[in-house]
C-alpha cells in the first residue's frame, strides 16, 4: 500500500480523499492547502511519500509551480494532478508529472490510477 | 475656408462623435478604467475639430492666432489621451508621465504664445504630435510578442493600420509646416497636400475606431473566458465533493434499497453536471 501526501486547497476534498484512501489501506502522511505549504512540507520529509495526489488552482502558489518546486527537489516523486483545469494537461505533464486526473472523477478511477502507480513502482 | 477643408473637418468631428460614444458605451459595458482616458482624449479631439472649424469663420488675426493654439494643443493632448488610452490594453498606464505630458503639451505652446513666439507655439504642437506617433509606433513594434500575447492577431493588424495612416498623414504635415501651407483655414484655393490631410486624416480615424473596436471585442472575450474557467473549476470542485461523498457513503454503509437507489439517482446526476462542466469549457 502507498504512502500519500494531500494538498487541496477544499478541505472536503482532502477529508473525502483521505477517508477513502485509508479505506483502500493507504496511508496518508500528510496534508497541505496551497501550493507554498506543500513544498514546505515536501523539503521537511524525513522519508518520501509514494505519491503525491495534488489540485491546481491555489492560494498563494498553484500546483504547477509547486510541481516544478518539488520535482526540482526530488525528481523521482510522483505526483498526481486532480484539477477541474484541463488546459494545464499538456503542461503538466511535459513537466514530469505522472497523471492527470480531470475532476470532477469517480474514486473509483482513482483508486485504479494509484493501483497502477503502485505496480508501476 | 476651402471647401474641401470644411467638409474634412465636418467629417473628422462626425467621426470622433463616434469615436467618443464607443468609448462610452465601453466604459458602461466593461467597466475598465482605460475607457475613462479615451472618453477625454475624444472629447477633447471634438473640441479641436470645431476650433479647427470656427477659424473658417473669424476674420480678426488675434482671435485666428489664438484659436490655431487652441487647436494645436486641444489635437496633441486629445491625441496624447487616445494613443495612451489603447496602449493601456497591453501595459500599465504610467499616470504620472501622462499627467506631465499633459503639463508639457499645455504649457510650451502657451508660454510660447503669450511671449509672441507665434510660430514657435504652433510647431510645437505638431512636434508634440510627431512624438506621440512615434513613440506609440515604435513599443509595440518593438514588442511585438508582449503585444500580441495581450491582444487578438486582427486587433494587430488594425493597429498596423492605425500606424501606417498615421505616418503617412505625419509626412502630409509635415509637408504642411515646411512648405507654409494653412490647411485651407484661411485660403479658398485648392491644394493637393491639404487634400491629402484631410483624406488621411479622416482613414487613419476610421482605422482607430475599428482598432479600439477589436480591443474591445479581445476583453470582453478575455473576461468571458475568466468567467468560464473559474465557473468551470468551482463547479468541478463542488461536483466532486458530492461525488466522492456518495461514494464513500457507498462503500461505507449497508444501504436499503431505496436509499441506494437514491445515491444512484445523485451519481446520475453527478455524472450530468461534469458532463455539462466539460461543454461550458468547450464555449
Amino acid at each position: 500500500m502507498a504512502t500519500i501526501f494531500l494538498i487541496d486547497d477544499d478541505s472536503s476534498i482532502i477529508k473525502l480523499f483521505d477517508k477513502f484512501l485509508t479505506i483502500l489501506g493507504h496511508e496518508i502522511v500528510a496534508k497541505a492547502y496551497n501550493g507554498e505549504e506543500a513544498v514546505k512540507i515536501f523539503h521537511e520529509f524525513r522519508k518520501i511519500p509514494d505519491l503525491i495526489l495534488m489540485d491546481h488552482r491555489m492560494p498563494i502558489k498553484d500546483g504547477l509551480t509547486a510541481a516544478i518546486e518539488i520535482l526540482e527537489f526530488n525528481n523521482d516523486i510522483k505526483i498526481i494532478i486532480c484539477s477541474a483545469d484541463y488546459s494545464i494537461k499538456d503542461r503538466v505533464l511535459a513537466l514530469g508529472v505522472l497523471h492527470f486526473l480531470e475532476k470532477p472523477f469517480k474514486l473509483e478511477k482513482l483508486s485504479q490510477l494509484i493501483e497502477k502507480v503502485s505496480m508501476g513502482s | 475656408m476651402h471647401v474641401i477643408a470644411i467638409f474634412g473637418i465636418l467629417l473628422l468631428i462626425s467621426l470622433r462623435v463616434v469615436g467618443l460614444i464607443i468609448a462610452i458605451e465601453f466604459l458602461y459595458d466593461l467597466k475598465e478604467s482605460k475607457f475613462k482616458i479615451l472618453i477625454m482624449g475624444w472629447f477633447i479631439w471634438i473640441i479641436a475639430g470645431f476650433s479647427a472649424l470656427y477659424l473658417g469663420i473669424i476674420e480678426n488675426q488675434l482671435l485666428t492666432d489664438i484659436f490655431l493654439l487652441i487647436n494645436g494643443i486641444t489635437t496633441s493632448i486629445a491625441l496624447l489621451l487616445v494613443m495612451m488610452g489603447l496602449f493601456s490594453y497591453f501595459r500599465e498606464l504610467p499616470k504620472k508621465i501622462l499627467i506631465i505630458l499633459s503639463i508639457i503639451f499645455v504649457s510650451v505652446p502657451l508660454f510660447a504664445f503669450l511671449f509672441g513666439f507665434y510660430s514657435i507655439a504652433f510647431n510645437f504642437s505638431s512636434l508634440f504630435l510627431f512624438l506621440i506617433l512615434a513613440f506609440y509606433g515604435i513599443i509595440p513594434l518593438k514588442e511585438r510578442k508582449v503585444f500580441k500575447n495581450k491582444i487578438s492577431i486582427k486587433s494587430y493588424y488594425w493597429y498596423l493600420i492605425v500606424l501606417l495612416t498615421f505616418y503617412s498623414m505625419t509626412i502630409s504635415l509635415m509637408i504642411f509646416i515646411f512648405q507654409g501651407y494653412s490647411f485651407g483655414f484661411y485660403s479658398d484655393e485648392f491644394s493637393i497636400p491639404m487634400f491629402v490631410n484631410y483624406f488621411l486624416g479622416n482613414i487613419s480615424t476610421i482605422a482607430l475606431i475599428i482598432y479600439s473596436i477589436h480591443l474591445e471585442y479581445d476583453i470582453s472575450k478575455n473576461q468571458k473566458f475568466k468567467l468560464t474557467d473559474k465557473y468551470s473549476h468551482d463547479l468541478g470542485n463542488i461536483i466532486q465533493v458530492i461525488y466522492s461523498a456518495t461514494d464513500l457513503t457507498n462503500i461505507n454503509d449497508d444501504l436499503n434499497k431505496e436509499k441506494a437507489e437514491n445515491l444512484k439517482l445523485i451519481q446520475k446526476k453527478c455524472e450530468e453536471a461534469a458532463k455539462l462542466i466539460k461543454d461550458i469549457k468547450k464555449i
